[in-house]
């Protein structure tokens, strides 16, 4: 008996085994992913699927995913979705908000579980990640002219690969410049003299240290953003090179090297990311916050003192001329079995309309021509948000999502960012991280062409 | 019909099944499923291949694994630490002294609180202006704000000390449990031999407490080097990878790389190193306590 049991438990194991291998041989087989339009073979079975059930009567449930909406916006969001299902008959909108920091991985493991939302609501690099995978369907074929020609089409085409473009742009939030009056006059500044240009910066950052012992700012971890307003093109228009290690890169890798080791921004920084740098200006610790308006909402709410004594200004700009203004994209996944209703909805939960009535309860931008035309943005109070909010909107035509348009973007941008900062630690000089990071990134990216 | 014997072994596998039933699910099935994945370059979405030992070979020449597995492998030297801070603090608290109970409570606090919470209250504290700094300054022991975390030099090691905090509460417990098992006459005895206070726990008490040592040794032998979550959150491998470990580096090329067949061989690989370890540790740490292993 004690042998047949435990013979049975081998075979049980061995037949576990054996199925997991099963699995494996299946999924390396099974699919039949087209790569360069983002249709899996089974996506776009269903998106057959689809297109017949929109001549049938409709009984539809579309899964929507945000990142970090609610509780602040459930109001505007299921405002809109109302309003959506008493047009669209027969069409419903399931709503799950996620935070930014789940949303990525949830989606991911949703699509392994064979289980897709329907609209996703993605910045542009997980966008580009995702799409990259093939998991995204691909617009600039699935959608109508009409649908598309709604935005702006730089920013429609942020999320672009190849010729395919894989999101409607949703809200931006093009970054302006906010500084705390207090620290100001503590140096002995104007507080009505902002910094115009980056050098002014670094000589506002030496009067206040000096003055306070307060750090002025703590400069972004978007090395690759800055990079470009510098006037570095990073990779080249053929998305086949890397073109990081130019005079004008040098001179930025010095400027920034030069605030380190003249102790003018504060060394946690290069580790304590964006949330300590907010962190530190609601706290009064540092006198500049380069960021989207949007974020004025939170001083005001964990900082009112520090909220009072908020000025807002334009952002000192590099050569370029451009201010980054990271976009927020609606996407819809290959494997939404229903691909045009799915796109009916992300078209119109980004549509002038929506986006108008969404930018009036918080201060964000609209992607689509129409609604930034309207007059809302030009009209200002005394308040730091509206203030902002009026030198945003006049920003947006300088204003960019800065991407490179090429699949695992994420990854050449953390080969950048670890190169930047042992130059910040002093364990290479500028030239050579330069020279690095555009060998290394190059590697990477003649990989990720081969793969793709 | 079964006879007594075997009537014994159904009813235990019986007991056995719910148990053995979730381990399969969680625990044997990921593993199994696991294996085979090292040799794809399995991303969840998109086409799978069978790429054969190529994740493997990509794993020890890549300067990023390398390097996490560098410090991995340094992080063990908390073991040491903890284990010697924890058994003092054991034997401190197993006196009848006044207020020992405040300060079992106390140590064991950490252990109790989320390491997420933690490690965020402990980045603070190792802000450039933050508590620690300040202490020092005060006590004249620096001069300057150093930022710990920020600094290739400080970073792993300002780390090491969270887990070193954290940790210590839990070991004290089972050394707590162990020194109370060990019978008082054989200490007794020895001071009644004319040992004093040091010899007796130098000869009694420490050779007792091996089976014990055994234990948290292993115990926190695996812990640091899968650390994850305090290097996560106080320094995310920064600065420049000076503080990357493999959990982190794992979690870095299977979430936000989806490159989850070549997570899945440096996973192996540490795995294994793990197991070499314990291995090691059962080799040369299994004598003492209270009936020898032989």
């Amino acid at each position: 008996m004690a042998n047949k049991l435990r013979s049975t438990a081998i075979l049980l194991a061995m037949m576990l085994f054996i199925s997991v291998l099963s699995a494996c041989t299946q999924s390396t087989t099974g699919k039949t992913t087209d790569q360069k339009t983002g249709n899996q073979g089974s996506g776009a079975s269903e998106n057959s699927k689809g297109n017949n059930q929109a001549s049938a009567p409709k009984n539809i449930t579309l899964d929507f995913w945000t990142i970090a909406l609610s509780p602040n916006f459930d109001d505007y969001i299921n405002g809109r979705i109302a309003k959506y299902e008493q047009e669209n008959q027969g069409v419903k909108i399931k709503w799950t908000d996620l935070p930014f920091t789940a949303i990525e991985n949830k989606l991911l493991t949703s699509i392994a579980a064979g289980k897709s939302p329907d609209v996703v609501n993605l910045n542009t690099n997980m966008a580009l990640t995702l799409a990259s995978k093939g998991a995204l369907v691909d617009l600039n074929k699935q959608a109508t002219a009409e649908q598309i020609g709604i935005y702006f089409e730089e920013m429609y085409k942020s999320a672009s690969i190849q010729g395919s473009t894989f999101a409607f742009p949703w809200y931006i939030a093009p970054h302006v410049l906010m500084y705390n009056k207090k620290i100001y006059e503590a140096a002995g500044l104007d507080p009505n003299a902002p910094p115009k240009t980056w050098d002014e910066v670094k000589q506002h950052a030496a009067a206040i240290k000096e003055k306070t012992g307060k750090y002025a700012f703590i400069p972004t971890i978007a090395v690759y953003a800055d990079l470009v307003n510098a006037g570095v093109p990073v990779i080249s228009e053929d998305k086949k090179k890397v073109v990081i290690n130019t005079p004008e890169a040098l001179t930025y890798a010095k400027w920034v090297k030069a605030l380190y080791d003249e102790d003018l921004v504060p060394k946690d920084g290069i580790t304590g990311g964006y949330t300590y740098a907010l962190n530190q200006f609601q706290a009064g610790e540092v006198a500049m916050l380069i960021t989207g308006s949007q974020f004025l909402n939170r001083v005001k709410q964990n900082a009112a003192d520090v909220y009072a004594n908020t000025l807002i200004a334009d952002v000192p700009t590099q050569s370029s001329g451009n201010i980054h203004a990271p976009l927020m994209n609606v996407v819809v996944p290959a494997m939404s079995d229903t691909h045009e209703e799915a796109i009916a909805f992300a078209n119109y939960i980004t549509n002038d309309e929506s986006q108008l009535e969404f930018a009036k309860v918080v201060n964000i931008f609209p992607s689509t021509k129409e609604a930034a035309k309207d007059p809302f943005f030009t009209e200002s109070g005394e308040d730091p948000e509206s203030k902002a909010k009026v030198i945003a909107a006049a920003s947006l035509p300088r204003a960019i999502d800065i991407t490179f348009g090429v699949p695992d973007q994420g990854e050449l941008i953390s080969i950048l960012t670890k190169e930047w900062e042992k130059m910040l630690l002093g364990q290479q000089t500028p030239e050579a991280t330069l020279k690095n990071a555009e060998e290394q990134m190059q590697k990477k990216l003649d990989e990720i062409n081969a793969n793709y | 019909m079964l006879n007594t014997r075997n009537r014994r072994y159904l009813f235990a596998y019986l007991m056995m099944a719910p148990g053995l039933l979730l381990m399969a699910i969680f625990t044997f099935y990921p593993i199994i499923y696991g294996l085979p994945l090292t040799f794809t370059n399995y991303s969840v979405i998109g086409e799978t291949k069978w790429i054969g030992l190529a994740n493997f070979k990509r794993a020890f020449s890549d300067p990023d694994f390398l390097l996490a597995l560098k410090n991995s492998i340094l992080y063990i030297i908390v073991v040491p630490v903890i284990q010697i801070l924890s058994i003092c603090m054991a034997i401190l608290v197993n006196n009848n002294l006044k207020g020992v109970r405040f300060f079992r409570v106390s140590y064991f606090v950490p252990v109790v609180t989320s390491m997420v919470a933690a490690a965020i209250a402990w980045k603070w504290m190792f802000e450039q202006k933050g508590i620690i700094n300040f202490i020092l300054e005060s006590a004249g022991i620096t001069n300057g704000n150093i930022a710990w975390l920020a600094n290739p030099d400080t970073a792993l090691y300002a780390v090491m000390f969270v887990t070193v905090w954290k940790g210590l509460g839990y070991y004290m417990m089972i050394y707590l449990a162990g020194l109370q098992s060990i019978p008082s006459e054989l200490q007794e005895a020895a001071k009644i031999d004319g040992a004093n206070r040091a010899q007796v726990i130098r000869h009694v008490t420490i050779p007792l407490l091996q089976p014990f040592v055994l234990l948290c040794s292993l115990l926190s032998v695996m812990s640091a080097i899968r650390v994850f979550d305090e290097v996560y959150i106080m320094t995310g491998g920064g600065p420049a990878h000076a503080s990357m470990v493999t959990g982190v580096y794992t979690y870095v090329k299977a979430f936000q790389d989806f490159d989850f067949g070549y997570a899945a061989a440096i996973g192996l690989i540490v795995s294994l190193i793990v197991m070499l370890f314990s291995i090691i540790l059962f080799k040369y740490g299994k004598k003492g306590g209270l009936n020898y292993y032989g």
